[in-house]
């Protein structure tokens, strides 16, 4: 077994046990209509899937990383076999479902049957889960989620302390800036991933200054403030639902208009679209329309609520990463580029873009995983490194923490020589901020 | 008159003449000293944290070791056997950042630091040409409270707060 192998399965070898084949066929059986049924006998081996995956195209075309070979050789296997398999085969499985797949969907645009292979590769990782197979990093986040209902085993305490903290440094730049908690029936609850408050509270003060140039009518919520969902990754589903329902329950309780998702990729999918599901609601929708911040804030600008200073505009090359969550899956793409446009004079995109942008390799949980998965990132990144490298750009805009954190990464590891920004770090430099804003003291030097 | 000082143990010597000078101010202060350190987090994306024993994950066992080791390496210094007036907290995350979240939770009256931030640990220290370092330079800049930055022996702390002394 490689190094990587033994990387990707320590947490199962940790932990090894007998096989409960009991419940791994209550997973198949749970999951045995007639979508997945289809899925795995419909498809033709054609290839096509293999060319749309980073993973292939970063280890030199090897087959056993083309999107089929791996839902072939886990779900497929799975259901042949009717769950009648050894730990070995588990590992594999757990190398395969976490170690070549961000399950970022986009072999399922080049599939000429649309085949969703993220969604068999998310049921082979719940059937891992539970046999206590999952990586250390996301099965500690998991103790977390159930302890503290957030990833980072922040408390609500500690949570509201750093919003009152960077509203109050906030407040020294433009006046008035608050970060309201628990405000009822406000038109946004905004909430955000544990890294802010946790390792980027700058981040959540950005969002205040600009929600209050642009008057915005927000709260942050006391509890289900995390909008990540990182069960949704490591294969407890049920946990998944609880955490998306804390969000929505709350949202619900304080009778706000619309969840507002920071910058962050994967909580909008769990927010948005796989959440409902997961939370139990049968018709799929949430119980208050979600909203990612790449909308919001594309809007803002559009419609004149936050102006951006002309001389501030970004005068180096731009790049901008479409995170699989918010374009691909998400449909934003044209926002986020809109958006762009306003901020920066020299825009010049990835090839492939848009719904066909790579992902950066540190999705799907990826990132979390943990420092023993980085070597396998950085090699699996190198499709990404390429793509910004071919653009010339000097200054990449990643609207989502994974990206964010990935391209940082593959920034050093590959020389790259570029900036990573978000979408509030430079919308809050560059906006105009209106008089009636301004500190006192610049009040009276004017 | 300080009640509650915040001392950052940064772990590296050049931190123990503001040791030296925070204990002195406590004790003729009558006020609590809180010896604080940071286990930070290199990737910020992840529990995990630097410890001597190489990157691991953050969690009680850990805190709990590193406490004894902070009390060994303190309470040694400190001639009352069983000092009372002194506590040990031990954070994770992003040194800075805690001190500064720590501060305004406990709100504490005094943060007293050293000034190295080492980034290459591969690289010696300098001792003879303090700078500031990037936490130092943080804390000092967004704490809640006033921030002593201590790089020599000689220099002693004074008992009042500038806040005292104005309305004196």
């Amino acid at each position: 077994m490689s190094t990587n192998e033994q990387a990707a399965v320590k947490a199962a070898t940790e932990t090894e046990n007998k096989v409960n084949t009991k419940k791994i066929r209550e997973i198949l059986d749970a999951n045995n209509g007639a979508r997945i049924r289809t899925w795995l006998s419909i498809c033709a081996r054609c290839g096509l899937c293999a060319e749309s995956c980073f993973f292939y195209l970063a280890h030199n075309k090897d087959p056993k990383l083309s999107p089929a070979y791996k839902f072939k050789n886990t779900l497929g296997e799975l259901y042949r076999r009717k769950g009648y398999v050894d730990w070995t085969f588990l590992k594999k499985c757990a190398d395969i479902a976490w170690g070549e797949c961000t399950t970022c969907k986009r072999c399922s645009m080049y599939c000429p049957f649309g085949i969703d292979i993220a969604t068999m590769i998310a049921t082979v990782r719940a059937i891992l889960f539970s046999q206590g197979i999952a990586p250390e990093g996301l099965m500690r986040t998991v103790v977390n989620y159930r302890e503290t209902g957030n990833q980072m085993g922040m408390s609500s305490e500690d949570f509201i302390e750093t919003c009152e903290w960077m509203a109050e440094e906030s407040s020294e730049e433009i006046r008035g800036v608050t970060i309201p908690i628990d405000k009822k029936g406000a038109k946004y609850m905004y909430t955000v991933n544990p890294r802010e408050p946790m390792f980027y509270p700058q981040d959540l003060a950005m969002a205040a200054k600009i929600f209050t140039v642009a008057g915005e009518d927000w709260t942050m919520p006391s509890t289900g403030w995390d909008c990540t969902n990182l069960p949704m990754f490591a294969g407890d589903k049920a946990l998944a639902g609880q955490v998306v329902r804390n969000m929505y329950d709350k949202a619900v309780e304080l009778g706000v208009k619309n969840i507002l998702i920071t910058e962050c990729g994967h909580a909008f999918r769990s927010a948005l679209f796989e959440g409902p599901y997961l939370a139990g609601y049968q018709d799929g929708k949430t119980p208050v329309p979600v909203i990612h911040s790449v909308q919001l804030l594309y809007e803002y600008v559009r419609d004149g609520r936050i102006k951006i200073d002309p001389a501030k505009r970004i005068k180096e090359p731009v790049t901008y990463q479409d995170p699989c969550n918010v374009s691909r899956n998400g449909g934003l793409w044209e926002e986020g580029r809109k958006l762009v446009a306003y901020l920066a004079e020299d825009f010049r995109d990835m090839t492939p873009n848009r719904e066909h942008n790579h992902c950066c390799g540190g999705g799907g949980g990826f990132i979390p995983m943990g420092p023993e998965y980085k070597a396998r990132r950085m090699a699996s990144g190198r499709i990404k490194a390429e793509q910004i490298k071919a653009t010339g750009a000097k200054i990449v805009i990643a609207p989502c923490h994974n990206c964010f954190d990935q391209l940082g990464d593959l920034n050093k590891e590959y020389k790259l020589g570029v900036k990573i920004l978000s979408l509030k770090e430079i919308i809050s430099e560059a906006m105009i901020v209106p008089d009636n804003l301004k500190p006192e003291e610049a009040d009276e030097e004017a | 008159m300080y009640k509650k000082i915040l001392f950052c143990a940064d772990l590296y010597a050049g931190s123990d003449y503001a040791f030296a000078a925070a204990l002195d101010l406590a004790e003729r202060s009558d006020a609590e000293l809180i010896v604080f350190h940071v286990l930070e987090s290199r990737h910020r994306y992840s529990g995990q944290v630097i410890t001597e024993d190489g990157e691991t994950w953050a969690g009680p066992e850990i805190y709990e070791k590193l406490k004894r080791k902070l009390k060994e390496y303190y309470f040694i210094r400190i001639e009352k056997e069983n000092p009372e007036f002194v506590r040990i907290e031990v954070r994770a995350g992003v040194p800075w950042m805690e001190i500064v979240r720590f501060a305004r939770k406990e709100k504490v009256d005094l943060i007293v630091m050293g000034s190295y931030t080492i980034h290459d640990p591969r690289q010696p220290m300098e001792l003879e040409k303090p700078h500031l370092g990037e936490n130092a330079q943080k804390v000092s800049l967004r704490a809640p409270c006033p921030v002593s930055i201590i790089t020599s022996p000689k220099q002693r702390l004074a008992m009042e707060k500038a806040a005292d002394a104005h309305t004196a």
